[in-house]
């Protein structure tokens, strides 16, 4: 793996981690500033421990398989799912088929229903929003540090996007609105498809099917950018009265 | 456990866009075409996308 590659799973593993801990932020701080920190801060931590110990415990694993082709094979394919996903929803929302996310509206819905509720259930609702939104993080930094042999440096960008997401969250003190979601998503999903559509390419044809050596990744990434933006602004583009 | 299989692998419908697009690349690569065998997977993906963001 060449450092340029490094640096795209670096970039792809920290933008992914940015708005994955953004969403858990929102709902962290909706039940924060109902039921208390002490509460909201216990449950995240719980999540975010489940989660470091899932990944810290399959990262190493999968590395032992490492000259396996068909782990290697299951690693593509799990980008794919990821990023032709992650690109999808951007695509939609780009395109008005489908509303932005709203933090501010999850936010505003998540405090309605905590004022309501036990303060078990809000436990249960920050962790498992953690666990949930977390969980991909994992499997981005797992997929990505298996195919690169840069664990370390990927679960240090996912941490790293994880105490930016906390200061900002802790500073603001309300849902991080001017995180730009969806540009992220657009090229997170990019990046992951265009590494899953390599690795997976080399484990089904083989490494002489990628004739552009180091630079089919950028390549990849291109296609599907350019791809995604015309779908989003020219095919699939809704007129702005009719947006959804 | 649903909910948690659902965020890492995605719906029905994103695993069978990936999965055609593997079957098409190992087909092109049984016929001995492994470059098309690749591109062919890539422009499968990119009519997933379109397909799976109209749905």
């Amino acid at each position: 793996m060449t450092a340029m590659h490094i640096s795209g799973a670096w970039l792809a593993a920290f933008a992914g981690a940015a708005v994955e801990w953004t969403e858990a932020a929102t709902i962290v701080l909706a039940i924060a500033l109902t039921d208390g920190w002490p509460l909201a801060l216990g449950a995240a931590g719980s999540g975010l421990a489940v989660l470091a110990a899932a990944t810290l415990a399959l990262g190493p694993l999968l590395a032992l398989g490492a000259a396996i082709r068909w782990l290697r094979l299951l690693v593509g394919i799990f980008l794919l799912l990821m990023g032709v996903r992650w690109l999808a929803k951007s695509v939609a929302r780009s395109a008005g088929l489908k509303p932005l996310h709203d933090e501010s509206a999850a936010f505003a819905r998540t405090r309605a229903e905590a004022a309501n509720a036990r303060r078990r259930a809000s436990w249960i609702v920050v962790f498992k929003a953690v666990v949930l939104e977390g969980v991909e993080v994992c499997g981005i930094v797992i997929a990505l540090g298996y195919q690169t042999g840069a664990f370390a440096p990927l679960a240090a960008a996912a941490a790293a996007a994880l105490v930016a997401v906390a200061v900002a969250a802790f500073v603001v003190r309300g849902p991080l609105t001017r995180v730009p979601e969806n540009t992220l998503k657009f090229a997170v999903g990019t990046l992951l498809l265009a590494f899953g559509t390599y690795w997976t390419g080399e484990a089904v044809a083989g490494s002489a099917a990628w004739e552009w050596g180091d630079l089919t990744i950028p390549l990849l990434a291109a296609v599907y950018a350019g791809s995604g933006w015309l779908l989003s602004r020219v095919v699939l583009q809704v007129p702005r009265g009719e947006r959804a | 456990m649903k909910a948690l299989l659902r965020a890492l692998f995605g719906d029905r419908a994103t695993i069978g866009v990936v999965a055609v697009a593997v079957a098409v690349a190992e087909g092109a690569t049984r016929m001995g075409d492994p470059g098309a065998a690749v591109w062919s997977m890539t422009a499968v993906l990119v009519g997933g996308v379109w397909w799976l963001a109209r749905r």
